[in-house]
């Protein structure tokens, strides 16, 4: 199991919407990646948040100073939209690379970035939320704002047959609310996808861990590790107690 | 000791490899031309991206004209990742022919995992098994990161330096045969364990 911190980035700095309140600064990003890593993190996701909307030069800065100190992969996304922005990414450093709404709205930039980069560094992101009425998964984009015309399913199917290597969920209803993983999403996705997952979205106690996979592989935590809540250490200390394999000691 | 060569894909993590090497205090001199390695030392090949596009960009880099080189034992190489892949015959992940250092063929892990209970991707991280050298033992059963697709399948079981499991079959981790090292997994990004191997590595080329 890996254990992923998600770090939600605007201009420098880390944000991070805590159920009700709306985002807030919580400091320099790169401060707390290399925190993370110190503390044994396996793996750090950076989200530009603004990057659709601005210039991205606040997360080439950040990816720039962080790879310098942070040797564990960090993945990055948020605004990429044709392979030249992909580029830039990896010249600044990022390890692998996420896409959501350039490959919701134009699904062909998945062939194009998989033929270029490789499958295996390309995630899917998907951000999901399950509606009340037809109890159908809807696929959204710009941080959930939005919602698209795909179902999960189908679109997680069409994402693999064009090549993504991994992909990284949210569920948009459970995010910043500390209440626990979206179980029910969890048990759908690891159905209908062969591909690896990554779980985000809802953790706040570690009773919240009980309840996952063995085949999961990978959960992402922002919050929680944010504020200090939970230390990283004891998030792999409740996985060993469960059997799971986790690095460290 | 000399630089130690980078070679800038265009497309890779080269950054990451860079400040690893960095943090062993080793001088890296970054190159996008092999035209521009002068003295014996060793030149990393770093890896993200696709096999054609690597073999080709080795191509109009003049990579023919250091071959001899590494032949000779004058050059040590390091691979990484698809920077170890391209050091076989093939690939099933393109049509390109690769360097030829050591026999045998990359393959799509789907051909020996895929189904409803396995994956398709490698990610995350394993623990390694190196079984060629002695110094290297110390790092069994630490963990190392892995993100791929493809295998190598080397003809020659010698060659073979480690091994991870998954699903519980072997993956072969990493190849070695006199100056040339290839690695699957990701030295620079395997945390402090990663670095300490790097160097015990860089060390064994130079002994």
């Amino acid at each position: 199991m890996r254990i992923v911190s998600r770090l939600d980035i605007k201009n420098d700095f880390l944000i991070k919407g805590l159920a009700l309140e709306g985002l807030r600064k919580l400091g320099n990003a790169k401060d707390f990646a290399k925190k993370y890593y110190k503390s044994g993190i396996d793996e750090i996701i950076y989200i530009d948040t603004v990057a659709s909307l601005y210039s991205r030069e606040g997360i080439f800065k950040i990816l720039m100073e962080t790879v310098q100190e942070v040797f564990v992969p960090i993945t990055v996304g948020g605004g990429i939209r044709n392979v030249d922005d992909a580029y830039k990414y990896f010249d600044h450093g990022a390890d692998k690379i996420f896409i959501n709404t350039a490959a919701v709205e134009n699904p062909e930039i998945i062939d194009k970035l998989v033929s270029k980069f490789g499958s295996a560094n390309i995630t899917l992101s998907i951000e999901t939320i399950k509606d009340q009425e037809d109890e159908t998964w809807g696929v959204y984009t710009s941080n959930g704002r939005d919602k698209s015309n795909k179902e999960l399913s189908d679109w997680i199917s069409e994402a693999t047959d064009r090549g993504v290597g991994e992909i990284f969920i949210t569920s948009v209803n459970f995010d910043g609310f500390q209440k626990g993983f979206d179980i029910e999403l969890m048990l759908n996705i690891l159905e209908i996808s062969n591909l690896p997952i990554v779980l985000s979205g809802g953790f706040g106690e570690i009773n919240h861990l009980e309840n996952l996979s063995q085949k999961l592989s990978g959960i992402a935590i922002g919050s929680s590790f944010h504020y200090g809540k939970i230390e990283i250490q004891e998030v792999k200390d409740k996985f060993k107690t469960m059997n799971y394999e986790v690095r460290g000691e | 000791m000399n630089n130690i060569y980078l070679f800038n894909t265009g497309i890779s993590n080269f950054l990451s490899v860079e400040y690893a090497l960095k943090e062993l205090n080793y001088r890296v001199k970054k190159i996008s031309n092999f035209e521009d390695i002068t003295e014996e030392s060793l030149l990393v090949v770093p890896g993200v991206g696709h096999f054609d596009n690597i073999m080709n960009k080795l191509e109009e880099c003049n990579f023919k004209n250091i071959k001899s080189l590494i032949d000779d034992k004058k050059l040590n190489f390091l691979g990484i990742c698809l920077g170890m892949q391209i050091l076989f015959e093939d690939s099933e992940e393109g049509s390109k022919k690769g360097l030829g250092f050591f026999e045998g063929s990359v393959k799509k892990l789907t051909n020996r995992f895929y189904d409803n209970e396995h994956i398709s991707t490698n990610v995350g991280w394993s623990k390694v098994q190196f079984v060629q050298e002695e110094n290297f033992t110390q790092f069994n059963d630490d963990f190392f990161y892995f993100v791929h697709q493809y295998e190598v399948v080397p003809q020659n079981e010698n060659d073979i330096f480690a091994f991870t499991q998954k699903f519980n079959k072997n993956i072969v981790a990493a190849v070695k045969k006199d100056n040339v090292c290839g690695i699957q997994f990701h030295p620079e990004k395997s945390g402090q364990n990663g670095i300490k191997f790097l160097h015990s590595l860089i060390k064994g080329f130079y002994e």
